[in-house]
Parts: structure tokens; C-alpha cells; sequence
């Protein structure tokens, strides 16, 4: 497997007036060509910063950041057009950022292939290929606002994968659809990423949907934290307060409602409903 | 494909944003449809001043005359008929365009009318003379060889009586259709002259008036004789009919007075003014051919223009159409015939006003303009902030900047070319309207404003498409730079400090304002080299930059500003107006974008009311300067006058004068300070101080000048008792008849109360035979005013002439005695003459004993007479008790000396004010005395003090101005005693001018008209009402009114449009905070009560600023109005007026407009469900 995101040492250090923020300190992360990967963190780990770098949006204030072979740390303006218009695609949360309202379905995507210089029928094509493939060929010619939001988040990704980037990064996809609607782009993603090669990048609070991913990283402090995939074991991180945040399903399963004892037992605390054995 | 692709996105974006370009499409429309409205509408509101001057002007301001003029006895029929195919041979070909009708009028010097009946019946005496004549002959042929024949005395040639009636012949082709017969029949025109000895009298007609003075009718006869010329050149008319004109309102022929003239068909005139060779020795009542020779006639043609034919743009064609008229007219006559028209005068008057005037306007438009492009800047960045975020989707879609760039640039240029297209159409729909609505619909009667397009407007478009192009582009480069996530911010993040002071742009502009100033003062705002007028481009730039350039300097200031509202609003109880004042002392820059689109409305507004009301109070000032107060009467002796009583009047003597007898003549006003100031229209800067103070400096002492002693009021009679000292008895009986009568007329000059100046004559003489008493009638003197004295009088002098003088001496060392001087009223009162000086050789001796007339009359005896005893001298009327004095008199005065031994009151030296100019040329200091000419006179006086402008004193003739004591000047102009046998003696220099202050000027005019006597009448009477008439706006200043406040109503318009957008943004910008308020438990309404007291402390703010920028913008344009309509000094000069009720309403109505805008746009974004808000808040 080749690499198609190379960050080694990665520092970002925004400045707000005279405060200095670190939001990325010294992250080390890489991802495989046709990996599926989602990046979880609370509020301030980096996670957005971690991707907007990788979009090219941001540099970094220090290390190196590469992807499918591109220095982004280094990338001359018409590099940086050249790299939004085949290296990566984007998807953001707000899926009306994502769009043109007053251009029709099939419009959104040609729009980049429009700026690319894709020749029309090229762009048709394409277009409606997208369509189908994420079961909007019918919506073609209908306008944005006509569409759900699970419609306009993948019209969005239709939209995103237009001109057929290495890289699709999503910040959030989901963040404003039902659950129901998110797993139906989180499958839609993940055929994409198994079945057409896609590497795709997605930042998201939810641990569920980041269950379906084939890697979760977990960000902390600017730094990973853990990566890997657990289905019996939830690995959770600790801030720097001592708060832990145990994912909903988790508790679900172990029938945690509102209310939860923690004890120390040997070599670790276990966590049981409020009311269980008193006295262990 | 690609092409029509992109261009398809392009009108997909501008259909989706409708809302906004709707709004940019206007402006830009305004923008293009401003500029092609500057010439359109100069153009259009020129040519309404132009047909306006032309229509007001009197026809011989405008007509073209041409005229042969024969200077001897050239006129003839045959060169008047060469003439009259000459020149309207070439007034068809070359300006009947503009003149399409004409008359033709032959007009001869004056005759004097010679009636045949009259005190001399002239027919009868040729009659006779012709018998006598005949007898002679007849006797000289009978006599001998040796006799001496007797001469034949010469012919009578008929001569006018005392006071003749004048008239002058005239015809014209046109002659039978503007006249029509009152009595009589038009007779047939003679073509040839009738000839022999019983040729009837010339048939001639008369015009009524000339046969209301004459007092003659159809059949009688007369004698017509030129006014010069040969005596034996006469002629014998009869009156065939009596005229008057078919129209008695029109003018024809452009004769004032067509009633007074006698006319001939032009046939019989051309006929009858044939030379006739006529000699002295032949009979000139029987003459062997008839008519007029030595005649002076003019031939003349008067073109009748027609203001209605002269388009405006046909002015410089009109201009040179004249001139070829004139020129070949000269060139075909051989300069015998001459053509003339003021017209071209007129329209160089015309084009200076036209720049003038239109200068205001090309500025005010730029202004207009300027703002109106700030506007669109304005707009277009606001809605590329909004528009970050796409820009930032279409960047991370792989746009690159030139295709972010194309594509706004690309939206920009479609709503450059729709606004292209419709701009014009926009152009003269506005300048049609503006003549429907006041105040140039007065002058267009409610019509829609003719649109004259003389220049083309492409121009002007393609300019005005550009303009916009640029002002709605060019925002788009700073976005499309920017990158992706600062883009996406945009909406939410307020911008940083402008351009302008990024790179100091705006002290750059400072400068440049400076530069300009210094040049504009260094070589004026209107260029007059070469003969024309032309306005300097610098001086058009000069006001937009102005405002510009310090709303920019405030710009930097206004953090500042808002800091410290913010702090004063921060001070007050209530979170409604303590978070706003947080808010703009924390955050002030994002307000100078809102604050000087707010600051250029009232800016504009406050110079069109400002503008306005100072163009209208210069009118008034101009008026009452040229007025002086509200009526002025001129007359002559009009100071005399009595005003009514309700009203204060001032008799005003005007004259000419210098200091230090200079050959520069100023203006001289002689006055009575009190009076003078009580009347006068005033204005501050006239003076350093109130008209009181400054013309009560006439009198330093605080009193009228000494006229002399006063007598009584109720005296109505001045007796003096006297004797002339004779000659001793034998001298008189030595004395031959031929000897000069010794009696002595005795004189007085007095002043009643109203300053004049009476000569009073005694009703009787001193004589040398006895003491009398001479009385002087005190209610009555020898001057022919309009009324009798006004007591108390005041004797100024005393004078005694000869009363026969027999030749030219008037005096001759008489002496008198005199005494008892005393008036007789109802009491008799006593007089003391002591005050009175002796003057021009007169002695006085006091003290003497009145027996001395006696004792010299009986000093000498004549041989043979025995010398009378005591009782007898006593006895005798030369002998009187006790003392009198003595009068003196010098050697030999004629009547040719002009200085009269008189007693006369001491004469004060005149106190001048002057102005400061001529002052300062003559070397003058207050308290300064010099000899100073008055009118003819010299007279010594003192500088009391210096003057600056005084109204109704503006002869641009004169260099200066002096102001003088009426009551100073009056004595030693009327008070010199002067030779009763001189015509002189009643002459007065009197104040030829009554100024009053009314409150009723008609009432006042008809109260004061009603004391001249009848017949006679005012010279000129001014009134301030009148005044003011002549001083109204002219088309072109009405139209800059209009259009100024077409402006500032579109600039309220942008203000509004702009004010709304910008609170929408920046509400929506700082969503968050709201969101924050709202979930701190803050009521919608207060939230929106915070968002609306922080735009209205900006608002506020900015309208106080703005409405003193607009009134420093008039003070830049003051030299644009200073030139006047002339391009010449405006007097007195035009000081700015603020009118601060209207200003203040104008401020209200548009903060309240503005303040509705903005509680509009704060509830629009805070009513947003909170929820709304908060999701914005999370992104």
C-alpha cells in the first residue's frame, strides 16, 4: 500500500491577537491509499486544524505534511489550485457550504470540472455518473434547495469527487442529518473508499459512525492519542481534568441510563450502573 | 462553450443574487445616467435661460437694424431702392432664418411745423410782398434813363414761431398696415413732383398727437421747414388725413413715438425728396418745382427676431450669421450701409453666465457622482463580504484567482452595460421631470424640461460605464486574494482598517487639496484669458475632493469619536445604551464605512439648503445693496420730501468728491447721521460696527454742525431797524440824477427745520432818508419749494446789495447803522446777531451812536443853508436816541464778485469718513486734516473715521466713498450769501435723494408722489421690492437649486438603501453576540434596542459631522458664486447663509428615514428564531 498522507512532527500554532494557541503539537500521522480513516477528538484536539492543513488550507507552522506526493508546506498558488482541483475534495458539515443554491444539481458538479476546464460532454458524463452513484441520478436537474439535507450532503459529494481527487477529506459530513441519514453516507463513503480506491478522511465527534471507519484516530492535546479499531474494548482518553467520555453506545450496552458507579478494582476502575453491587 | 458556459454561471449568479444587483444595477444606472444628465442638463437648462434672456429682452437687445444713413441731401429714391435689394437680398440668405420678419422705415431729421394762420399769416405777407414786388418792378420799368430804380426787397422766407412744433417725416413700405386714417383720406402716392405756379399743396398725413398740438385738421395748410437749412427750403402741405396706429399697444417700425411724426407714401417721400435746384432770387412761394431738398433721411431695416427660432444649439450659428450679415452688408455698400445687432452681445453674456453658473453645477454633479460610485464601492464590498463564503467554496472547487476574478469582473461588466443602455433614457426622463417641479417649472410653465442635447452624451456614457465597471469590480481583487479561510470568515468578522489609511492615501489627498487650493486662489476659479471665459477643470475637482479628502481626515479621527460616545453612552443607567457604548468604544473601525456614507448624504444635503439659502439671501443682499432701504426717492430736492409718518426718512444729498483734491472721484453721500442710520439696510460686515456708530462718528462733539442763531418757532417776521449812513446834504445836492439809488436791499439766508435753505429778500429797504424798520417775512422766501418754511428758521447770514444798483456795482463803501433786531411772533423777541462773523471786507462797530446818520447828513451843509439847530437834527427821521452798530461795508463790489460782505455764522470744518482704499491712496489717517473737494467746491476737513461698504453707493464708475454731514455740507454748499441780480440766488444744492424705511413701500411711494406738484414726478423711486424682483434667480441658478437637491434627495436615496445593507451585515456579522445575549436571558426587543442605539450613535454622529461638512463644502464653493452671473465681483459679497430650521428639518426627516432603516434591518435579523442563531454561532 502506498502512502497518500505523510505528517511527521506537525506543529500549528494559531495566533489570536497577542495569544499564541497550539493546536497541533508535534502530530505524527499517516494513511494508506484507499484507507478509510475517521478522526475523533473533543473540542481544541486539532482535529479541524489537521484537516485543514491536509486540505491545503492552512500550513503548518512546522514539520512536514505531504499528500499524494504534494509538499504542503511549500505549494506555490497555482500549486494550491492545482491541488484543490485533483489532489483533494472536500465536504463540510454545513452542507449548504458546500453548494451553489442557485445552480441546479448537476450544475454544483460540473462547476469544478467548469474551472478545471473539463470539456462539457466529459462533464455531463462524469456528472451523471456521480449521480448515480449516490442515487440522485433522478435529482439530476432539480435545485439544491428542493433536496433533503442527506440529498444535498451527497449531491455534495458528488460535487467533491467531480474532477476524481486521490483524497476526500469531510469535516463533520453528518453533523446536521439524522442518524439514519449518516450512515447512509458513512456506507456511501465507505464503498467508495473499498470499492473505487478512494482515501478518505473523515473528522467527526461520533463514535459510532467512527466505528465503521477501518481506523479511528484519536486526537489529544494536538497530539494522536490511540488509533486503531475496538469493538469489545473502547479505549478512552482522559483530558487533562481527569474527565473521561464514555460513548453512548458503551453505555447502552452496559446499561448505564443516567446515573453511573465507579469503582477501583484491581488494575483498573469499572464502571457499572448506579445501584449494582454495593459493597464489592 | 466554455464561454457561453461561464457566461451562463455569470447570469445564473446574477439572477439568484437579483436582490442585491438589483440594488447595484440602480446605482450604477444613477452613476451613468448623473454623468449623461451633466451635459443634458446644462445644455437643457441653459437653453432655458437662453430662450428665458432672449424673451425678456427688449427687442433692441436683440433685433438687427440696418442702416443708411445720408449725412447731406443724398437721399433718393433710386439708391433707397438699391438699398433695400442689397440688403434684403442678403437678409433672406443669411439670418431670415432667426429674423423672419422685418420692417423698413425712412425717417427724416426734424421739421419745424409753420402754421399759415397764425400770429404771421406767412401766405398773406408773400401775397403782399409779391404785390409790392410787382408794383416796384412795374415803377422801375417806368422810370428814366437817370433815375435810380428801387430795389425789390427780398422775399419773406418763412420763419417758426417762438416754441415751434417739431416733427419728423417718415415712411415705410409697411406704412398703410400698421396706420389707420382717424379722419380724412390716404392720399394717392405722387410719383412725380407737381410742378408750375398753381401746383396744390402737397397732400400729407398726420399723426394724431401731431395734430392734437398743432391744432390743425384734414384740409388745413401749413409750412413745413427743415430744423436747418436754407431759408428758402419750405414747403406747402396740406393735411390729407390724420393717423393713428392700427395696434396702439404694439410698437411699430421701432419708433417710441410714431403719433409725432407726419407721414408720406414712400412713393410721394421718394419723389418729393428729389434734389430741386431752388435759387434765392426766384420767388420761393412760386416755384417752378416743389419738394424737399437738403434732406437728411435715414433708411433703416429692423429685423424682428424671434426668440422662438434660435435653438440653443443654434447659438454659435446665429452668432456668425450676424457677423456675415454685417460683414457683407458693409462689403456689397461700400461701407455706406451698416448692420448692428446686440444679439451676439447678448449671447456672450449668456455663455460667461452659462459658465459661470454652470461651473456650480459641474462641480455639485461631480459630487453627486462621486458619491454616488462611493456608494456602489460601498455596496459591492459589502456584498462581496457576504459573499466570502462562495468565493471560498469556488476557490476549494479549484477556482483560480483570475476565474474568481473573471467571474465577478464579468458580473460587474453585465451590470455596467444594462445600466449603459438604460442610463440615458433614466438621464432624460430626470432632467424632463425637473421641469415639472419647482422651481424650474416657473420657468418651463409645468412642461416637461425640453432635453437639449447638443454635445454628444456617448461619451459621458461609455465614461459613466466605465466608472461603474471599475467602482463594482475592483472590490472583487482584495477578495480574491484572500485565502479560502479568511474568505470564510468574512461575513462573520469585521474588516480592518481601510486602504485609504493603510497606505495614507487619504494624507496624500489632503495634500493634493492643498495644492489645488493654492492654484485655484493663484489663478481664479474661471479662466478669462483670451477674451473668453472658461472654468478651470481644477476648480469642478476642487469640491468633490474637498469633501472627499476630509471625510477621509474624519475617518481617521472617528475611532476616536466613537470611543468617546461610547464612553459618554457607557456613563448612562441601562444595558441598552451601556453595551452599544461598549461596543463602539471597544470596536470603532468598522463604523467609518456606514459613517461616511451617512456624513456624504447630510454633506450633500446640508450644501444644497445651504447653497440654496445663500444664492437667495445674496439676492436679497444684492437687492437691498442696490436699494438702500425700502424706498428711495430721486428727485430733484426729493430729501425734501415728507416721509409719512409712520415711516423714519433721511434726506440724502449725493455727490462726487476726493481727498486732497485727487483725480480719483469717489462717491459722496451727505447725510444726517441719526437719520441716515435709522434707514439705511445694513449688514455686519459693512462696517466695523452698527450704522449708528459708525456714521454718528460724522459728529465728534455729539452736535449738528452750527448753522447760526435760531430764531423762534413762532416768529413770522425778522425786524431790523436801520438807517443808511448818507452823504451830507451838500453832497447830495451835488449829486446828479444818474447817481446810484442809495437805498439797500437787505438779504437773509436761513435754514428751516428741515435743512433747507431759504433766501429771504426784506419787504423793504434801508434808506438814506430815514431810520425804518426792514421786515423779513419769515413764512415765505424767493426759493420755489414745495412748501413754506419749516420753523424755528435759522439765520445763517446777513447781507445788504444795492437795490438799483445801475451797472455792475452792488456796493460801494456803504455804511448803515443798525440795531433792534427782533422777531415778531406772539410776543416780539430780541435777536442777537453777536454769533454771526463779518465776512468779505464787512465791518461791524458796536456801540455807535445812532444819531450818526443824522450828524452826517448834516456835516456839510449846501452853500446858502443855514446849519439846523439841535432840536431840528432831532427832529429830523436820520436821527435816533441812543446806540447802534455800525455796518461797515468794503470798496467797490460788482455783482461779478462772488464774495458778499455778509455777517455769516461761523462755518464748522467737514467731518469725512472715507473707505479705507482711498484713504490709504490719498495717505489719510483718522483725525487727519486735509482740503477735501465736494462736488465743485474745496472745503477743509477732518478724517473722523473710515467706512467700508454702504449700500446704494456702487457706481462702478467712481474710485471710493465718502460719507459727509448733511447738515455740515448744507451751509457751505447753500449758505454763501450771494448777489440778489444773480440767478443764483435761489439755486440750492439739495439732497436729491429721500430714503425711508416702510413698512408699506406702496403706501409710501403714493404718500410721498403726492406732494410733487403736478405734472411733476420722481426721477426714480427704488424700492427694495422692486429691487428684489430684479435680483431673482435666473433659469441657470434655478436649475443648479434643482439639481442640487435632486442630488441630495438621491443621495438620501443611496444613504437608506446603503444604511440598511450595512446594519443587515453587521447584525447578521455578530450573530454570535446576539446569540450570546439572547441566551443570557436578553429579550429580543433589547437586543434589538442595543443593535439600533449603536447605529443610531454612529447615524447621530455622522450627521452632525456631515451637515458641517456640507457647510464647509459652500464655503469652497463661495468663489464660484462670487463671480456673479458676469464674471464679475458679485457686491456686496456673497456671505454664506445658514438657514438652521430647514438644515435641522432636512437632518430630521433623513435620521428619521435612517433611523427606521436601521430598527428595520436590527428586527429583521433579531427576530431570527434563537436557535437560528445559535447554529450560526457553532459554525
Amino acid at each position: 500500500m502506498t502512502r497518500i498522507i505523510e505528517c511527521e512532527n506537525l506543529i500549528k500554532i494559531h495566533k489570536q491577537g497577542n495569544l499564541e494557541v497550539v493546536a497541533l503539537q508535534g502530530l505524527d500521522f499517516t494513511m494508506d491509499r484507499g484507507e478509510f480513516i475517521s478522526i475523533v477528538g473533543k473540542s481544541g484536539a486539532g482535529k479541524s486544524t489537521l484537516l485543514q492543513i491536509l486540505a491545503g488550507l492552512e500550513i503548518p507552522s512546522a514539520g512536514r505534511v505531504e499528500v499524494a506526493g504534494n509538499d504542503l508546506t511549500d505549494l506555490t498558488p497555482n500549486q494550491r489550485v492545482s491541488y484543490y482541483r485533483r489532489g483533494v475534495g472536500f465536504l463540510w458539515q454545513d452542507f449548504t457550504r458546500n453548494l451553489l443554491p442557485y445552480l441546479k444539481a448537476i450544475q454544483n458538479i460540473e462547476l469544478p470540472m467548469l474551472l478545471a476546464g473539463v470539456p462539457t460532454r466529459r462533464r455531463k458524463k462524469r456528472s451523471l455518473a456521480l449521480l448515480e452513484a449516490v442515487g440522485l441520478r433522478s435529482s439530476a436537474y432539480a435545485k439544491v434547495h428542493t433536496m433533503s439535507g442527506g440529498e444535498q450532503q451527497r449531491l455534495a459529494l458528488c460535487v467533491a469527487l467531480s474532477l476524481g481527487p486521490h483524497l476526500l477529506l469531510a469535516d463533520e459530513p453528518t453533523g446536521e442529518l439524522d442518524t439514519e441519514t449518516s450512515l447512509s453516507i458513512y456506507e456511501l463513503l465507505r464503498r467508495m473508499s473499498h470499492d473505487g480506491g478512494l482515501s478518505v478522511l473523515v473528522v467527526t465527534h461520533d463514535v459510532a459512525l467512527a466505528q465503521r471507519t477501518d481506523r479511528i484516530v484519536r486526537l489529544a492535546d494536538g497530539r494522536m492519542a490511540t488509533q486503531g479499531r475496538f469493538e469489545t474494548h473502547e479505549l478512552l482518553a482522559v483530558d487533562r481534568r481527569g474527565m473521561v467520555q464514555v460513548p453512548r453506545e458503551l453505555l447502552l450496552e452496559a446499561g448505564i441510563e443516567d446515573e453511573l458507579t465507579a469503582r477501583l478494582v484491581e488494575g483498573g476502575i469499572l464502571l457499572e450502573p448506579s445501584g449494582g453491587e454495593d459493597g464489592d | 462553450m466554455k464561454l457561453v458556459t461561464y457566461i451562463g454561471l455569470v447570469v445564473r449568479r446574477l439572477w439568484a443574487k437579483r436582490g442585491i444587483l438589483i440594488g447595484s444595477l440602480l446605482g450604477a444606472t444613477l452613476v451613468i445616467a448623473l454623468l449623461v444628465v451633466v451635459p443634458l442638463y446644462q445644455d437643457s437648462v441653459k437653453a432655458v435661460d437662453l430662450r428665458f434672456s432672449l424673451q425678456s429682452a427688449l427687442a433692441e437687445e436683440v433685433d438687427a437694424t440696418v442702416r443708411w444713413p445720408t449725412e447731406t441731401t443724398n437721399y433718393n429714391g433710386e439708391t433707397a431702392a438699391d438699398n433695400r435689394g442689397l440688403v434684403l437680398d442678403l437678409y433672406a440668405s443669411i439670418i431670415a432664418e432667426w429674423y423672419p420678419t422685418y420692417v423698413e422705415r425712412i425717417q427724416t431729421r426734424e421739421f419745424v411745423v409753420i402754421p399759415t394762420g397764425g400770429a404771421v399769416d406767412w401766405l398773406a405777407r408773400a401775397e403782399a410782398w409779391r404785390v409790392e414786388k410787382a408794383a416796384i418792378e412795374l415803377a422801375n420799368s417806368q422810370l428814366g434813363p437817370t433815375d435810380e430804380p428801387q430795389q425789390v426787397p427780398g422775399p419773406p422766407y418763412p420763419t417758426p414761431p417762438r416754441e415751434p412744433l417739431q416733427v419728423r417725416m417718415f415712411t415705410s413700405p409697411t406704412l398703410q398696415e400698421h396706420l389707420e386714417v382717424l379722419d380724412g383720406a390716404w392720399p394717392d402716392p405722387l410719383l412725380e413732383l407737381p410742378s408750375g405756379d398753381d401746383a396744390a399743396p402737397l397732400p400729407l398725413i398726420i399723426g394724431e398727437d401731431v395734430a392734437r398740438l398743432s391744432q390743425l385738421g384734414v384740409g388745413d395748410v401749413f409750412i413745413l421747414r427743415p430744423f436747418s437749412g436754407l431759408p428758402e427750403v419750405f414747403e406747402l402741405v396740406e393735411i390729407a388725413a390724420v393717423v393713428a396706429p392700427v395696434d396702439a399697444g404694439q410698437k411699430i417700425w421701432g419708433v417710441d413715438d410714431p403719433m409725432t411724426m407726419v407721414y408720406l407714401p414712400q412713393e410721394t417721400f421718394d419723389a418729393w425728396t428729389s434734389p430741386v435746384f431752388i435759387t434765392a432770387v426766384e420767388d420761393p412761394w412760386l416755384r417752378q418745382s416743389r419738394g424737399l431738398t437738403n434732406l437728411t433721411a435715414t433708411q433703416r431695416w429692423i429685423m424682428d427676431f424671434d426668440p422662438d427660432a434660435l435653438q440653443f444649439e443654434e447659438v454659435d450659428a446665429v452668432r456668425g450669421a450676424i457677423a456675415a450679415f454685417q460683414a457683407k452688408v458693409s462689403q456689397d455698400s461700400g461701407g455706406t450701409i451698416v448692420a448692428s445687432s446686440l444679439l451676439p452681445m447678448l449671447l456672450d453674456e449668456f455663455e460667461v453666465r452659462s459658465v459661470t453658473v454652470g461651473g456650480p453645477i459641474l462641480a455639485i454633479l461631480a459630487l453627486v457622482v462621486g458619491g454616488a460610485l462611493y456608494f456602489l464601492i460601498y455596496t459591492s464590498a459589502l456584498t462581496l463580504e457576504r459573499e466570502g463564503p462562495e468565493i471560498a467554496l469556488l476557490k476549494t472547487r479549484g477556482a483560480s484567482t483570475w476565474q474568481t476574478t473573471g467571474i465577478h469582473l464579468a458580473q460587474s461588466a453585465v451590470v455596467a452595460a444594462l445600466a449603459a443602455v438604460a442610463a440615458p433614457y433614466v438621464a432624460r426622463l430626470l432632467v424632463g421631470v425637473t421641469g415639472r417641479v419647482p422651481p424650474l417649472s416657473d420657468l418651463t410653465g409645468g412642461e416637461p424640461l425640453q432635453v437639449s442635447e447638443v454635445a454628444s452624451i456617448t461619451p459621458y456614457v461609455v465614461g459613466g460605464a466605465i466608472a461603474t465597471f471599475l467602482s463594482m469590480g475592483l472590490a472583487i481583487l482584495p477578495f480574491a486574494r484572500r485565502p479560502v479561510l479568511e474568505l470564510r470568515s468574512l461575513a462573520a468578522r469585521p474588516s480592518g482598517s481601510s486602504v485609504w489609511q493603510r497606505y495614507n492615501l487619504d494624507l496624500f489627498a489632503i495634500a493634493l487639496s492643498i495644492v489645488i487650493l493654492f492654484q485655484l486662489v493663484q489663478r481664479g476659479f474661471i479662466n478669462t484669458t483670451g477674451g473668453e471665459v472658461r472654468l478651470d477643470a481644477l476648480a469642478v475637482v476642487f469640491p468633490v475632493l474637498l469633501l472627499f479628502t476630509g471625510a477621509l481626515v474624519l475617518l481617521r479621527l472617528l475611532p476616536w469619536l466613537l470611543r468617546v460616545v461610547g464612553w459618554l453612552m457607557t456613563k448612562v443607567r441601562g444595558l441598552s445604551l451601556a453595551l452599544p457604548g461598549w461596543h463602539l468604544g471597544r470596536n470603532p473601525v468598522p463604523y467609518g464605512r456606514l459613517a461616511l456614507l451617512v456624513w456624504l448624504t447630510t454633506g450633500l444635503g446640508a450644501f444644497a439648503l445651504t447653497y440654496a439659502g445663500t444664492l437667495e439671501q445674496s439676492f436679497q443682499d444684492r437687492a437691498a445693496f442696490v436699494a438702500g432701504t425700502d424706498v428711495r426717492i430721486i428727485a430733484e430736492e426729493a430729501g425734501y420730501l415728507i416721509p409719512p409718518e409712520s415711516d423714519s426718512g433721511a434726506a440724502v444729498l449725493r455727490t462726487d468728491g476726493a481727498p486732497r483734491q485727487s483725480t480719483r472721484r469717489a462717491e459722496v453721500l451727505a447725510v444726517r447721521p441719526d437719520d441716515f442710520a435709522a434707514v439705511i439696510t445694513w449688514r455686519s460686515d459693512f462696517g466695523a460696527g452698527t450704522p449708528q456708530e459708525i456714521f454718528t462718528q460724522l459728529r465728534p462733539e455729539g452736535e449738528a454742525p452750527y448753522l447760526g442763531v435760531e430764531l423762534p418757532g413762532d416768529a413770522t417776521e425778522l425786524l431790523i431797524d436801520g438807517v443808511v449812513i448818507p452823504r451830507s446834504w451838500a453832497e447830495q445836492d451835488e449829486l446828479d440824477t444818474s447817481k446810484p439809488d442809495p437805498s439797500l436791499r437787505a438779504m437773509m439766508r436761513v435754514f428751516d427745520a428741515d435743512g433747507r435753505a431759504w433766501t429771504i429778500q426784506a419787504e423793504n429797504d434801508f434808506v438814506d432818508s430815514a431810520w425804518g424798520t426792514v421786515e423779513f417775512d419769515l413764512t415765505d422766501g424767493r426759493n420755489a419749494y414745495l412748501s413754506d418754511p419749516v420753523p424755528p428758521l435759522t439765520v445763517h447770514a446777513l447781507w445788504v446789495e444795492r437795490s438799483n444798483p445801475g451797472g455792475n456795482t452792488v456796493l460801494n463803501g456803504e455804511s448803515m447803522l443798525i440795531r433792534n433786531v427782533r422777531t415778531v411772533g406772539e410776543t416780539e423777541v430780541p435777536i442777537d446777531l453777536g454769533e454771526l462773523d463779518t465776512t468779505n471786507g464787512l465791518t461791524l462797530r458796536p456801540g455807535v451812536p445812532a444819531s450818526g446818520a443824522a450828524d452826517a447828513y448834516y456835516a456839510d451843509l449846501p452853500e446858502g443853508v443855514e446849519e439846523p439847530s439841535e432840536a431840528a437834527i432831532r427832529r429830523s427821521p436820520l436821527y435816533a436816541e441812543g446806540t447802534a452798530t455800525m455796518w461797515v461795508g468794503p470798496g467797490v463790489r460788482t455783482n461779478l464778485n462772488p464774495a458778499v460782505p455778509a455777517l455769516r455764522a461761523p462755518v464748522d470744518d467737514l467731518y469725512v469718513l472715507i473707505d479705507t482704499e482711498a484713504a490709504a491712496i490719498a495717505g489719510l489717517e483718522v483725525g487727519e486734516r486735509t482740503a477735501f473737494s465736494i462736488g465743485s467746491e474745496i472745503y477743509d476737513g477732518e478724517v473722523v473715521g473710515f467706512i467700508g461698504r454702504v449700500p446704494a453707493m456702487n457706481d462702478r464708475r467712481r474710485e471710493g466713498r465718502m460719507i459727509i454731514d448733511l447738515d455740515g455740507l448744507n451751509p457751505l454748499l447753500n449758505g454763501i450769501p450771494s448777489w440778489s441780480f444773480q440767478t443764483a440766488l435761489a439755486r440750492v444744492e439739495a439732497p436729491q435723494e429721500l430714503w425711508i424705511k416702510t413698512d408699506d413701500p406702496d403706501a409710501t411711494v403714493r404718500l410721498v408722489n403726492a406732494q410733487f406738484l403736478p405734472g411733476d414726478e420722481a426721477d426714480e423711486i427704488v424700492t427694495l421690492k422692486e429691487s428684489a424682483g430684479e435680483f431673482s434667480s435666473r433659469p441657470v441658478q434655478v436649475g443648479l437649486v434643482a439639481v442640487l437637491f435632486v442630488g441630495a434627495a438621491v443621495s438620501v436615496a443611496l444613504a437608506l438603501a446603503g444604511v440598511t445593507g450595512y446594519v443587515l451585515l453587521a447584525v447578521a456579522r455578530r450573530a454570535r453576540e446576539m446569540g450570546v445575549l439572547r441566551a443570557l436571558g436578553f429579550p429580543r426587543r433589547g437586543v434589538a434596542a442595543t443593535f439600533t442605539v449603536e447605529q443610531i450613535a454612529v447615524l447621530g454622529l455622522g450627521a452632525v459631522i456631515g451637515t458641517y461638512g456640507g457647510i464647509a463644502l459652500m464655503w469652497a464653493m463661495l468663489p464660484f458664486l462670487q463671480l456673479g452671473e458676469t464674471a464679475t465681483d458679485i457686491e456686496p459679497p456673497i456671505l454664506i447663509s445658514v438657514n438652521w430650521a430647514v438644515l435641522l428639518a432636512y437632518i430630521g426627516v433623513v435620521s428619521t428615514l435612517l433611523v427606521f432603516s436601521v430598527i428595520w434591518a436590527t428586527r429583521k435579523v433579531s427576530a431570527r428564531r434563537m436557535s437560528e442563531v445559535l447554529r450560526e454561532v457553532e459554525h
